[in-house]
């Protein structure tokens, strides 16, 4: 059995949470919508994510007027998100690497 | 059994973080004919600087001004459609200056006279292909960057 490693974060492992996280590390910020149609995830379920996120100090919104129309809603991770998120993927790949070598280990056998 | 039960989450999840990536940044990758109006804005304006009249010269300028404007790779905030980074190499706009180098080095070649028209579409043609090319280079090689996770600067994976 592996053990989760020092990094492993619940909160992000959720799966839109992990997904949403893995978005934001890519750009500095991104447009709400823009969150929305490219991971196909719908108003409401983002929202929330989101706000749990957020509640977690891991994400920061911004809603920031638009020149024209309604203002858009940006978000980032804060520093402590980056951070969290980046342990995280560190945790998973360890994970997968002991994973990996216990299957190994398996496969040798039993040693006389 | 219960082992590789455990393992195959952690496997997905890093599968579904690396899809995640490439789905937000297929979204937000800059479209091919804004990169090809930038180019078409740079290339007249290497035309009118050839041609040598003072009009010419100042609709130049102008236009210099504009497909700067509009080659900002990212405006911090104020795009949706364009990849809000400024991690990755040639993504902040300083690259964008390159385009402009020979500029100066045009306006030092001065003649009397206007330049042959063929003389100035060619030199067009060239900096609209030069610009397009290289827009497009630094869009994937960034996408490219990003999608793989690569973060030296902030070590982020």
């Amino acid at each position: 059995m592996v053990a989760e490693p020092a990094g492993f974060n619940q909160l992000i492992h959720s799966p839109v949470r992990l997904r949403l996280c893995a978005a934001l590390a890519t750009a500095n910020e991104i447009e709400f919508e823009v969150l929305e149609r490219a991971l196909a995830i719908t108003s409401p379920t983002l929202s929330k994510q989101l706000r749990l996120l957020q509640d977690a100090e891991l994400v920061e919104l911004e809603r920031r007027p638009q020149s024209f129309g309604r203002p858009h809603t940006w978000v980032r991770l804060t520093r402590t998100g980056e951070r969290a998120y980046a342990a995280h993927v560190r945790a998973l790949n360890q994970i997968v690497r002991a994973a990996g070598a216990e299957a190994a280990d398996d496969s040798v056998g039993p040693r006389e | 059994m219960a082992d590789s039960e455990a393992e195959l989450p952690a496997e997905i999840a890093l599968i579904s973080a690396s899809e995640a990536r490439a789905q937000v940044l297929g979204a937000l990758a800059r479209p091919l004919w804004a990169d090809a109006a930038l180019s078409a804005l740079v290339g007249a304006a290497y035309v009118l600087m050839l041609y040598r009249l003072w009009w010419a010269l100042l609709a130049s300028v102008v236009l210099v001004a504009i497909a700067t404007a509009l080659g900002m790779p990212r405006t911090r905030g104020s795009r949706v459609h364009q990849v809000a980074d400024d991690r990755a190499v040639l993504a902040q706009s300083k690259w964008m200056i390159l385009a402009f180098v020979p500029v100066p080095v045009i306006s030092l070649l001065r003649t009397d006279e206007p330049s042959p028209w063929w003389l100035a579409l060619a030199v067009g043609a060239l900096a609209a292909a030069v610009t397009l090319i290289s827009q497009r280079f630094i869009q994937r090689y960034q996408l490219r960057r990003l999608a793989s996770g690569d973060y030296g600067r902030y070590d982020l994976l």
